[in-house]
Order: C-alpha cells, then sequence, then structure tokens
C-alpha cells in the first residue's frame, strides 16, 4: 500500500490533493468504525447500556468535529495552492452522482470491504467467488433498489453475511458539478448508508461531514432525481445476470424493452401515461366543481326569492286594505238588496191574509144545507132498499123453474139418443137380412159346382199319385242293382291301378339299382346298397389294425357262396332274412354299430344287428349231421362255403343247416320223410328245389309250399346281377301297355255306368217332384173352406123380428120428441118471466146507484169543507206569524245598514267593483297567508341582505376557483400534448441514432447489420452478419465471441443516447476467446477516454493487458478463502 | 468549429437542464406548502411553472444528444399534475386532516375527553349486526400463554480487519492472449522475410516434433491471424496448403473460406517424415512469472 501511494505521489501533477485525500481517509475510518459500533446495539431492555453508548458516541462526535476542522483548514490550503500553480488541472470528480467509495460490512461474502473507485475507468478484476458481483449488487441496494431487481435474492435480508446479524452498505457520491443537491448545505460529497437487518431495512443520507441529514427513502431518491441516477436501467448498471440474458436470446421483444429502458424512453412513457390518467381524474373534479357550482347558485336564487317575498310585504298590505274596504261596501249594498226584497214579500203576505179571511167566515152556513140534503137522500134510500128485496126474490124463483125444465130436458134428450142408436142397429141388421136372401140361390148353386168339382180333382190327383210311386219304385229298384254293378267295375278298376302303380314303382326301383350296380361295377358290395358299402368302409377303418378279429361281421351275405349254381336260389331264399344283417360280439359293440347304421341309414330300411359269440374255429356238428341214405340226396350244409367261422356257427346256431337234406325228386322227399322207419336220425327238413316244397318228417307229416325267387345276393360277379335286372325291367316293360289298356278299358265301363245311374237318379227326383206337387194339391182341395149358408127359414123369421124393433124404437123416438116439446115451450115461457124480473131489478138498481153517488158526493162536499176549514186557518195563523216576523226583520236590516254604512265611510270612499264576492275573500285569504308566511320567516332584511351578499361573494370565489384550475387543466392538457408529440419524435430520433452508433461500431470489424423495428408491436430485430459467415445468418448463429462483441456494440450504441454518472459492467467478456477480447477492452477504453465526464467500472474475472493510467484504474480482489 | 458548436449546445443543454431542475424543486416546495395556501396561489405557481417549462421546450432540439432532457421535463409534467390534483382535492374534498380536526373538536372540549359524543352521533347511521347467540358455548376462549424468553448473553462484536482490494499498475499476461498471437505474427513474418517472401507449408509451420499439445495451440492461433486476414493460405503443386504473409496489394484479391482438416499424432508424425523436421519453426512465448 505504501509503495503504491508513492507511485501516486510520483506521478500526480498535484501532490497537495493527495496529500489532502491521506489525511481525510483516517478520519472517515474512525468515524465509521464509531457508527458500526452505535448500530451493534439493537435490544430495547438494555437502556442504560444505550445511554452510555449515546454519551460515548456523543463523545466521539466532539472529536470528529475538532479533527474535521483541521482537514476544512489543510484542505482550503491545497485548493489555494492550487489555484495559485495550476489553475487549467480539472478536479478528478467534477460531476454530481460519480460514486467515490464504497465500504460492505457483512454484505454477501465481505466482512469489511472498502474500494475508492477512479473518476473515469475502472477495472475490478477477480476470481470467481472473490465478490466482484456484490459490488454491482451493493451499489444498486444502497441507491434504493430493491433486492428483487438485483436478480442475486428474493428478499433483501438473504444478502445478510451467514451467520451475522446485519449489514451495512455505505455508498459516497459526489456532489460537485453541474447539477448538485444543495451543495451549499450538504458539501462537495454525500453518503447514502443503508442498514440492512434481519426485520427491517432503513436510511441514512449524510452530508461530507458525516452528519447525519435525513432518514427518509423520499429524499434520498430527490438527490438521486436530481443527479439523474437510475440504477435499475441494465445498461448504467448491468448484472451478470442481465448480461447472460443479453448474450443468451437477442430476442426483438426484449430488445426493444432494452432500447426503450436505455434511452430512459420508458420512464417518459410511465410519466405520461401517469398524466394521462391523472388528467381524467381531473375531468371529474371540474364536474364536481360545476354541480358545486350549481348548488350555490340555486342557493342564491332561494335567497333573493326570499328577499324580494320581505320586499314585497308592504304591497301585500295595501292590496289587503283595499279587498276589506270593497268588502264592506259590498256587505251595504247586499243589505240594501235584501231589504227591498223583504218589502216585497210582506205585500204579497197581505194579499194572501185578505183571501184566506174571506174563506173561513162561510164555512158554517155551506155545512147546515148540506146535512139537510143527506137526510133526504138517506129517506129516498131506504125506500129503494125495500122494492128491491122483493124484486130480487121474484127473479130468485123465476131462475130456479127454468133450470129444473134445463134438467128435465137433458134427461129426454138422452133417452132420445139411446133409442135411435137402438133402432139404428136393428136397421143395420134388417139391411143383412134383406141381401142374404135376396143372394142365397145364386151361391148355393155355385157352391154345389164348385163342390163337386174339387172332388173330381181330388180323385184325379190320387191317381197320379199312385202312378208314380210305382214309378219310382221301379226306377229306385233298377238303380240299385247298377249300384251294385258299378261297385264291382270300381273294385276292378282300383285294382288295375293299383297294379299299374306297382309296376311303375318296380320298374323305377329296377332301374335305380342298376344304376347304383353301375356306378359300383368293382365292389361286390354293392347289391347291398350303397349306404352297407359306406357302413362296412367305416368298420374297417374303425378296427384296423390289431383290432381287425374284433370287426363286427356284415352283411353276412358277403362271407357266403354256393359252390354249385344249381341250389343258389335255394340257398338264397333260405337265409334270406340273415344276409344284410349284421353279427356283434358284445352290447357296447352293438350300441356303437346301430348308432352308425343310424347314421348312415337315415331313411329307415335299417338291417338288423345280431349278437352272437366271436369264436376262431367252426363248431364239428359230424355227430348231428344227417346222413344222406338216398341217391341225389345232399345235405345243405355241404352246399354252403363260409369264409368266416363266426358267420358258419351263426348259421348253425340259428338255421340248422346241418339238420337239413336237399333232393331232386319228390317222391324221395315223401319217402324219407312220411314214414317214420325211413325218417334217418337228426332229420328236421327236406327241400325240394325245382318244385319248391318243404317236407317235414313223421310224425308230424307235413307238405309246404314256398316260392323261389331269383337269387339277387349270392353272386360272384355284378354284372350278371346287372344283366338279370334288365331282363326283368324289359317283362315290366312288355306288360305295361296291356294294363295300360285294360285301365282305359275299365275306366270306360265306369263313366258310362256312372252315367246311366246319374240319369235315373234324375227321372226319380222329376218324379218325385211330380208327385208331391200333386199330393200338395189334394191337401189344398180337401183343406178348402166352403163359404157356410144359413136356412132359409131362419133368415126370414130374423128379417120379422129385426122389422118389429125398429117400430118400436120409431115409436119410441116420436113420443120423446113430443115430450121435448113441451118442456121446450115451457121453458121459453119461463124465461119470458125471468128476463121481465130481471129488467124491473135492473131499474131498480140503477136508482139506488144514483142515490149513492149524489149521497157520495154531498159528503165529499162536507169533508171537503172540514179540510180546507182546518187548512185555512193553519195558513191564516201562518201568514200572520210570517208578517211579524217579516216586519222584524225588516227592522234589523235597517239597523245592520245603517252600522255597515257607518263602517265603510269610516274604512274608505265608496269603491265600486264589478268582482263577486267569493274573489274577493280569496284574494284576502291569500294576502293574509302571505303575511302570515313573512311573519313566520322572521326574516330580517339586513340579515338577508348580509347573508346574500355573502353568499354571492363564495359564489365568485367558488368561479374563480372553477376557472383556475380550468385554466391550469387546459395548459396541463396543451404541455402534455406537446411532450407526447416531442416524445414521438424523440423516440424516433433516438433509435435511429442508437442504430447508427451499433453500426459503426460493428463496422469496424466488416460486420453487417440490419434492423426491424415496430413500435405497434414493441419489437426490434436485429439481423449481424459476420464477415466470415453467410449472408442467411441471424444472431442466434453467432459465435461466443463474435456474439459478445455484438453485445458491447449495441452497448456503446446504446451509451450514446444516454448521461449517466457511472456506468458499470459485469462479466462483460463472458465467453470471449483472447482476440475478441482484446477488442472489447479496447473499445470500451475507447468509450471511457471519449467521456470523460462519465465514469466506468468493468468488471472481469479474466486478466487482460491493461496499463494503468492517470485515467484508468486496475483493483485486483482478493481470491476467496476456500 | 465544429467542437466549438458542439460545445454551445452542450451549454444550451446544461442551462436548460439545470432551469428544468430548478422547477422540479419548486414543484417540490409548492407541493410542501400546499396546505398552507390557497388553491389559488398554488395553482397560479404551477401556472408559472407551466409557463416556464414550455418557454423552455421552445428551446428543445429534434437532434439532441441524450434523453436527459426529455426525462426531466416528463418528470416535471408529471408533478405538476400531481400537485394540482393534491390542490384541487384539499380544497374541494374533506380530507383526513378535517375529519381529524372535526373529530377532535367534537371529543376533546375543554381538557375533556368525551368520546360517547361521537358514539352518539356515530350510531344514528349505524346499524345492528346479527349475531347467533346459540353459538355462544362452542367458542373456546383461551388465554394466550406468555412465556417470557430468558435474557440472552450478550455477545460482543469483534473487530474486522480492513481489505482493500490490490491497486496494480498493469494487467498482462505475456504468455497467452493477444501478445501469444502477436508474437506469433512476427516470427511468420521474419520466416517469410528469411524464406526470400516464398510460401510457408502449413503443416510444417506449425508441426512441433517434440510436443503435439504445441502444435494444436499454433494451428489455433494461426487460425486468428487468417481471420484478421494477417496471413492468407492457399493450396500449393503438392495440394498441401501454404502460408503466405498479405500485403496491401494482394488484399482484394483475397476471399473468405472454410477448411476443415483433422490433425492427429499420427498425421503429425507423417509430416515431420515428410518436411524432415527436427526442431519447431514457431516457438512460443516464456512464460512470465507474476
Amino acid at each position: 500500500m505504501e509503495r503504491s501511494r508513492r507511485g501516486r505521489i510520483r506521478r500526480m501533477p498535484s501532490p497537495g490533493s493527495e496529500s489532502d485525500g491521506s489525511t481525510a481517509e483516517p478520519t472517515r475510518k474512525r468515524s465509521k468504525q464509531q457508527f458500526v459500533a452505535e448500530a451493534e446495539p439493537d435490544f430495547v431492555e438494555e437502556e442504560t447500556e444505550k445511554y452510555a453508548n449515546a454519551s460515548t458516541s456523543q463523545t466521539a462526535r466532539s472529536r470528529n468535529k475538532q479533527a474535521r476542522q483541521t482537514t476544512l483548514n489543510m484542505s482550503q490550503r491545497s485548493v489555494n495552492f492550487n489555484l495559485t500553480s495550476e489553475l487549467s488541472i480539472p478536479n478528478a470528480f467534477d460531476r454530481c452522482g460519480k460514486v467515490i467509495s464504497m465500504r460492505l460490512t457483512n454484505f454477501m461474502c465481505h466482512s469489511n470491504l472498502f474500494i475508492e473507485f477512479g473518476p473515469n475507468i475502472n477495472f475490478l478484476v477477480g476470481n470467481n467467488g472473490s465478490g466482484k458481483s456484490a459490488v454491482i449488487t451493493a451499489l444498486a441496494l444502497g441507491l434504493t433498489s430493491s433486492a428483487r431487481a438485483t436478480n442475486r435474492a428474493s428478499s433483501i435480508q438473504k444478502l445478510i453475511k451467514n451467520g451475522e446479524v446485519s449489514a451495512t452498505i455505505s455508498i459516497t457520491l459526489s456532489n460537485s458539478g453541474l447539477r448538485p443537491f444543495k451543495a451549499d448545505i450538504f458539501g462537495p460529497h454525500l453518503t447514502v448508508v443503508r442498514q440492512i437487518r434481519h426485520s427491517s431495512s432503513t436510511y441514512d443520507l449524510q452530508d461530507a461531514r458525516g452528519k447525519s441529514v435525513s432518514k427518509k427513502v423520499s429524499d434520498i431518491r430527490r438527490m438521486l432525481l436530481c443527479f439523474g441516477i437510475n440504477v435499475e436501467n441494465p445498461i448504467f448498471v448491468l448484472n451478470q445476470e442481465a448480461a447472460r440474458e443479453f448474450l443468451k436470446e437477442l430476442e426483438p421483444a426484449s430488445n426493444y424493452k432494452l432500447l426503450m429502458k436505455a434511452t430512459q424512453l420508458d420512464v417518459c412513457t410511465s410519466s405520461l401515461t401517469e398524466c394521462h390518467a391523472l388528467r381524467r381524474h381531473f375531468t371529474q373534479e371540474l364536474e364536481q366543481l360545476e354541480k358545486k357550482k350549481e348548488m350555490m347558485i340555486k342557493h342564491i336564487a332561494a335567497e333573493e326569492e326570499k328577499l324580494s317575498i320581505l320586499e314585497d310585504k308592504e304591497m301585500v298590505k295595501e292590496n289587503l286594505q283595499q279587498c276589506k274596504t270593497k268588502l264592506a261596501w259590498m256587505a251595504v249594498t247586499s243589505y240594501q238588496n235584501e231589504l227591498n226584497n223583504l218589502e216585497h214579500s210582506i205585500k204579497l203576505i197581505e194579499n194572501k191574509k185578505a183571501s184566506l179571511e174571506q174563506t173561513t167566515s162561510k164555512k158554517e152556513s155551506t155545512q147546515a144545507t148540506m146535512n139537510q140534503k143527506l137526510k133526504e137522500f138517506e129517506a129516498s134510500k131506504n125506500q129503494i132498499l125495500a122494492t128491491q128485496k122483493f124484486q130480487d126474490e121474484r127473479l130468485k124463483t123465476a131462475k130456479k123453474a127454468v133450470q129444473d125444465l134445463l134438467l128435465e130436458a137433458s134427461q129426454v134428450k138422452a133417452k132420445i139418443g139411446n133409442a135411435e142408436r137402438r133402432m139404428r142397429e136393428d136397421q143395420r141388421s134388417y139391411d143383412e137380412c134383406e141381401k142374404l136372401i135376396g143372394n142365397y140361390h145364386a151361391d148355393f148353386n155355385r157352391v154345389n159346382e164348385q163342390r163337386e168339382e174339387n172332388a173330381n180333382k181330388i180323385e184325379m190327383l190320387k191317381k197320379q199319385v199312385v202312378k208314380s210311386e210305382e214309378i219310382i219304385a221301379q226306377l229306385r229298384a233298377e238303380q240299385q242293382e247298377i249300384k251294385r254293378d258299378i261297385t264291382s267295375v270300381q273294385e276292378r278298376l282300383d285294382a288295375v291301378k293299383n297294379g299299374r302303380i306297382q309296376l311303375h314303382k318296380s320298374k323305377q326301383n329296377i332301374s335305380w339299382e342298376i344304376e347304383a350296380l353301375s356306378r359300383n361295377k368293382s365292389n361286390k358290395l354293392s347289391v347291398y346298397g350303397e349306404q352297407t358299402i359306406q357302413v362296412v368302409h367305416a368298420l374297417r377303418t374303425q378296427y384296423a389294425g390289431s383290432n381287425m378279429h374284433r370287426m363286427p361281421r356284415g352283411p353276412l351275405g358277403q362271407y357266403i357262396s354256393a359252390p354249385n349254381p344249381k341250389y343258389r336260389d335255394l340257398i338264397e331264399n333260405q337265409l334270406m332274412h340273415c344276409l344284410r344283417s349284421f353279427i356283434v360280439g358284445s352290447d357296447r359293440e352293438r350300441q356303437s354299430l346301430r348308432a352308425l347304421l343310424q347314421n348312415k341309414f337315415q331313411g329307415g330300411n335299417m338291417p338288423t344287428i345280431i349278437t352272437s359269440p366271436f369264436t376262431d374255429r367252426v363248431y364239428d356238428v359230424s355227430r348231428n349231421k344227417v346222413q344222406p341214405t338216398t341217391p341225389n340226396t345232399t345235405v345243405l350244409i355241404d352246399e354252403i362255403s363260409c369264409d368266416d367261422p363266426v358267420v358258419m356257427n351263426y348259421l348253425i346256431d340259428i338255421l340248422r343247416i346241418e339238420t337239413v337234406l336237399v333232393t331232386e325228386s319228390k317222391e324221395i322227399a315223401e319217402f324219407l320223410t312220411s314214414d317214420t322207419e325211413n325218417v334217418p336220425p337228426n332229420l328236421t327238413r327236406v327241400l325240394v328245389p325245382n318244385l319248391g316244397l318243404e317236407y317235414i318228417p313223421s310224425p308230424n307229416y307235413a307238405v309246404y309250399s314256398t316260392r323261389i325267387t331269383p337269387a339277387r345276393y349270392i353272386q360272384k360277379n355284378v354284372d350278371d346281377r346287372i344283366r338279370q335286372l334288365q331282363m326283368e325291367q324289359s317283362d315290366l316293360q312288355e306288360k305295361e301297355p296291356s294294363l295300360e289298356i285294360d285301365y282305359m278299358q275299365h275306366k270306360k265301363v265306369l263313366e258310362n255306368t256312372q252315367k246311366v245311374i246319374s240319369q235315373k237318379s234324375t227321372m226319380i227326383g222329376q218324379h218325385q217332384s211330380r208327385n208331391q206337387k200333386a199330393m200338395q194339391k189334394i191337401m189344398e182341395l180337401q183343406n178348402f173352406d166352403y163359404q157356410e149358408l144359413p136356412e132359409y127359414d131362419r133368415l126370414k123369421s130374423h128379417l120379422a123380428d129385426s122389422g118389429e124393433k125398429i117400430e118400436k124404437c120409431r115409436l119410441e123416438r116420436e113420443m120423446l120428441q113430443e115430450k121435448l116439446l113441451s118442456i121446450q115451450h115451457r121453458q121459453t115461457e119461463l124465461e119470458s118471466t125471468e128476463a121481465e124480473e130481471r129488467r124491473a131489478l135492473e131499474g131498480i138498481n140503477k136508482k139506488l146507484t144514483a142515490l149513492d153517488t149524489e149521497a157520495g158526493e154531498v159528503e165529499s162536499k162536507m169533508r171537503s169543507l172540514d179540510l180546507h176549514y182546518e187548512e185555512n186557518t193553519r195558513r191564516f195563523q201562518k201568514t200572520l206569524q210570517l208578517e211579524r216576523k217579516m216586519l222584524g226583520e225588516k227592522e234589523t236590516v235597517l239597523s245592520e245598514l245603517e252600522k255597515a254604512r257607518t263602517e265603510a265611510e269610516k274604512l274608505g270612499e265608496f269603491i265600486a267593483t264589478t268582482q263577486t264576492e267569493e274573489k274577493i275573500r280569496e284574494a284576502i285569504s291569500r294576502y293574509k297567508s302571505k303575511i302570515k308566511q313573512v311573519e313566520e320567516l322572521n326574516y330580517n332584511p339586513e340579515e338577508l341582505e348580509r347573508g346574500l351578499a355573502e353568499l354571492r361573494d363564495e359564489l365568485e370565489l367558488q368561479s374563480r376557483h372553477l376557472a383556475v384550475v380550468d385554466s391550469v387543466v387546459k395548459k396541463l392538457r396543451m404541455a402534455y400534448h406537446q411532450r407526447a408529440q416531442l416524445f414521438q419524435r424523440s423516440r424516433h430520433h433516438y433509435f435511429t441514432m442508437v442504430q447508427f452508433q451499433f453500426e459503426q461500431a460493428l463496422a469496424m470489424r466488416q460486420f453487417k447489420v440490419s434492423f426491424e423495428t415496430s413500435d405497434k408491436e414493441k419489437t426490434w430485430k436485429i439481423n449481424v452478419f459476420p464477415p466470415s459467415g453467410n449472408e442467411t445468418s441471424n444472431t442466434r448463429s453467432l459465435s461466443g465471441g463474435e456474439r459478445s462483441f455484438t453485445t458491447v456494440s449495441l452497448l456503446k450504441g446504446l451509451w450514446s443516447t444516454s448521461d449517466h454518472p457511472f456506468y458499470f459492467l459485469d462479466e462483460y467478456d463472458v465467453f470471449t476467446d483472447e482476440v475478441n477480447r482484446k477488442f472489447i477492452t479496447e473499445i470500451l477504453i475507447g468509450e471511457g477516454l471519449e467521456w470523460l465526464s462519465r465514469q466506468y467500472c468493468f468488471l472481469t474475472p479474466q486478466d487482460t493487458k491493461v496499463e494503468a493510467s492517470n485515467l484508468i484504474t486496475v483493483h485486483k480482489l482478493e481470491a476467496p478463502e476456500r | 468549429m465544429d467542437s466549438s458548436e458542439s460545445q454551445s449546445q452542450m451549454d444550451d443543454q446544461d442551462a436548460r437542464i439545470l432551469r428544468l431542475q430548478n422547477l422540479i424543486e419548486k414543484n417540490i416546495e409548492i407541493e410542501q406548502q400546499i396546505e398552507n395556501n390557497t388553491i389559488g396561489e398554488s395553482i397560479t405557481a404551477i401556472e408559472e411553472i407551466i409557463q416556464t417549462a414550455n418557454d423552455i421546450s421552445k428551446g428543445h432540439e429534434d437532434r439532441r444528444t441524450n434523453s436527459t432532457e426529455l426525462v426531466l421535463d416528463t418528470e416535471l409534467l408529471r408533478r405538476n399534475f400531481e400537485v394540482v390534483g393534491k390542490a384541487i382535492q384539499h380544497n374541494t374534498n374533506v380530507t383526513d386532516r378535517m375529519v381529524a380536526t372535526a373529530i377532535n373538536d367534537l371529543v376533546f372540549k375543554e381538557s375533556e375527553e368525551d368520546w360517547d359524543a361521537l358514539c352518539s352521533l356515530a350510531i344514528q347511521f349505524g346499524r345492528p349486526l346479527f349475531t347467533n347467540d346459540s353459538m355462544l358455548p362452542f367458542i373456546d376462549v383461551t388465554p394466550k400463554v406468555v412465556v417470557q424468553k430468558q435474557r440472552a448473553p450478550r455477545k460482543t462484536k469483534s473487530q474486522v480487519d480492513e481489505k482493500r482490494p490490490e491497486k496494480s499498475d498493469q494487467l498482462e499476461r505475456k504468455d497467452e492472449g493477444a501478445a501469444s498471437v502477436t508474437h506469433m505474427l512476427k516470427q511468420i513474418r521474419q520466416i517469410y522475410r528469411d524464406g526470400n517472401q516464398e510460401p510457408i507449408p502449413y503443416f510444417k509451420l506449425i508441426c512441433n516434433p517434440n510436443n503435439f499439445m504445441d502444435t494444436v495451440q499454433n494451428a489455433l492461433q494461426l487460425s486468428f491471424l487468417v481471420k484478421e486476414n494477417y496471413i492468407s493460405i492457399e493450396n500449393g503443386e503438392d495440394g498441401l496448403p501454404l502460408v503466405r504473409v498479405v500485403n496491401s496489394k494482394s488484399v482484394e484479391g483475397n476471399a473468405p473460406s472454410q477448411a476443415i482438416c483433422s490433425i492427429d499424432v499420427t498425421f503429425c508424425e507423417k509430416m515431420v517424415k515428410h518436411y524432415n523436421l527436427h526442431e519447431p519453426m514457431l516457438k512460443r512465448l516464456p512464460v512470465s512469472e507474476k
């Protein structure tokens, strides 16, 4: 350390400044150490110790003050010295915001690190893990950045060194230059201290003397704004994570975002966006102010209305007085009118009174006259009533007589009706008798003739019936005979028909058999049928090999043969029933064979199955064998040859072929069997083949005749069988035509016979129908009903009786009519009498009615007089009262008229008006209510005036307020629009500058580049073409070194459009090789030398050839402790 | 002439930046005094700032070098909007301060504290909330037991020595990087000059018969020289590549191309035999001790 300081002293042109720095540093160290000591106690319980520490710190601070005073004196001297000796040399940190030094305590991997930065270019070199990046992280955190933004930790507490309680970041910034932050107060440099604990984080801003100025974050941010520091911008402080991100992808969207951040246009964008939001808020505020103003205006209007009401009060009172005067005079007028009406009424009443007096005075005289008239009417009435009674009795008597006559007349009329009815009946009977007598003779003759005729017809019909019946009997007998014949004819026809059918079937069977044999000529079993061939084949397949000896034998015919042709047919006939059979040895085999046969012989006609023991040798039958004793005689067993012993044994057991003899002549057979002496031993039968005879030996001697058919199974050659069948077929064909002819003939005979029978049946039917008709006629004639005729005498007597009855009735009727006429005459007389009596009574009644009417009239008059009198009296009294009352009212009205006139004269002169009383009263009530309302308000005009003035002042104030706000909002809006347009132009300009500078930087090594910018999509696409690559390459295909070079060139372009006190670049030479690293380092150094007002710091783990100079400082960090 | 013009532009820009900075300071002062002044005074002051800012922006030029001025201008506009908003809100709406003042006037009267007055006023606008009494027995309320921690012994903080990064006069590794490439270029030029301007066989140049790794290193460093167009490689008559030093006259004739070849120990030995090498033509820089 001493060497470096001495070296610096030699090179520095101003030794005074160096000595000044060296003297200042120990003072800072001491003060910071004490500050660290102060920060240690964080327990609340240890208050006493805290007070002790405070006192200690106070003592330390007093010492610091003395030291700083000395320092200031020394610096002043050095400044004076510099000014006098070297005026043209600028100060090292001549810009506000540059980082002078940094101290990290317990931060990440550093326990206590202090770095002094150079003012222009700094290289911070160290191995991996030495803590280079921690410096950048501390810089960002110390200047109000968040831990998350540094990409090193999610919370700031995780950056405290392991095992420690708290960490401290202390950054000293320059405050001398173009834009100082209260330099006159705080001094040439400021220190930001950030204390990081597990539970909190605090800031402290200290001035050049180490005194705490403020602990607010907002003040620190104000300072940063003044210096133009923005640590979250990646091009100002590019940490290694951000570097990897850019180097890795270079995506268009991230490029655009980087471009906006680099040129600080994103800060402008956020500011303008916030302004836009606030402007909308201002619009709402203005609306509220407008509403408030309107409310105030309404309030003022209400107050003005109240004031106007007060002003109108006096006029309302005057109007009220006028209305009252009008009302008074109107009352006077109404009273006068009323008085006039009363006088008129009084006159009318007086007239009425006079008329009523006249009416009441005539009552008594009129009433006396009326009473006299009534008495006279009463006497007349009594006389008339007596006459009426008498006349009434007479009338009743006359009515009764008339009524009795009427009753008698009705009885007579009834009798007359009965007599007429009886007479009418007798007359009808009489007329009928006359008719019968007149027609008697003619009817009688006609009936007799008809009777005879019918009798003749009946006889003829009976004869006819007898004949018909005879004919029918004859025909029926003939028919019976023919029927018997037809039965025999039918039988013959059926026989011929059946024969024909059988012939046809036999022919067909033979043809089928021939066809089958033709198909299987080579197989001897074909004569037994195809099914048998299949069964034998299946059995051989099933019992092949060692089980051959157990195979069922069958059909048996295949094992049997006849050596002598003469006896072939005989043998077959004897063995016919078993030639198609099969022999099995056990029941199990029997069942299996049965299943096989059922399967093959599905159409029926299945061969039989015989169970017999299987043996290897033929039975020895020599002892039981019959011996032939005559010539031309052989034993049947000798004529049969059999290959299989099982079959041979079966024949011996069942048929006993060893006991049968065969002979050629009949005599020999009879000789052997007819006599018991001639019968040889063991003989059972004797056969004669050519004659078809069978002899049973005695003692059961018998002779049977059998038919021997040609052999069909026991043959050696199939062709012989075929020829035989063909011969049979030809024979059948010869027979067929003759049968056909016979059939036709018999058919014709049958038809003729049937025809005859039908004809006879028809004739019988006809005769029967004819006979039936005749019988019906006979019955009809027999049942004919002849007209009955009464006797003539009876008719005559009956006629006389009827005539007599008629006369009697006529006489009776005449008598009754005469009686009726007399009664009617008497009735007429009585009726005239009654009419007279009735007329007299009516006259009397009329008189009586007239009298009653006149009496009623008189009474009504008297009653009306009474009523009128009472009423007129009541009216007279009322009239008097009314007259009295009217006079009183007249006096009252007069008095009131005088009073009203007096009052009206007091109120005022007479005022003529056309308004009605109601309207005047309404006006009066309205004016009163107004006056009352005003009085209730208790308003003081002066107070109202004053309140109104205040309200108007307030309204004026609000209006001015609104006007001021409106004007400022408009101005802000105009300013916003101006800035927005300026922003857009600047954005285009800065993008162009960045691209130009980027292109220039790449051109140093003959790289080519093209851009595609889109502000809407917010993309900035970069296509870099290295000189050695293809034209179609893009940034992703660049090599590591080329990519790093591109990135540094981009940074150079971005730096050209921004101005920041310091630039920190971490891991700038990642993935670079030696050559590219050299170029990059040269570019960066050139950039630093070009902008002397900026401070650069490059962090790299790799060594590059860099020479320290006046503007370049190289810092080497120690290797980490492993 | 250009420098003087740019200097004048910088001075003008700096002057404008200073003025904008001062306006921002005024804005901050107005914001701090907004509660003491009336709305008219505040807004009048803001209007003056806006007018001044507009005057400053009139001097704006579209070809400025950096966006500091624009940033400050937009920041000032944003602050102006905020201050106006605060002024309007303070004068037209009920603020927390007004509410606090009203509550203090109502509760604290003549040095007596009466919260019932506030409650009686507030209860008129309140509404009762339904409470299910049947749930009360099921509430298990247990007082929290506070366990007092024992006092821990105070730890003594030890003083850590200060560490500073070492400051060196220069930073260089002579055996690596660009120095090595430069050294190789010098050797090749010397060999080319000694060989009477004849092209040098490529494999003869890079092969080291004693150390194969040096052969690989030579090939790598030679590629940089080719890339930077200090030397060029062409095919010879025998099909093997030849190295030629590039002159300014023959630069135009060269074109970039790509060649791939594989080198292993066997191939190297073959080349050594072919060219009858005993010593390498290129020598590396001596390793310098730090």
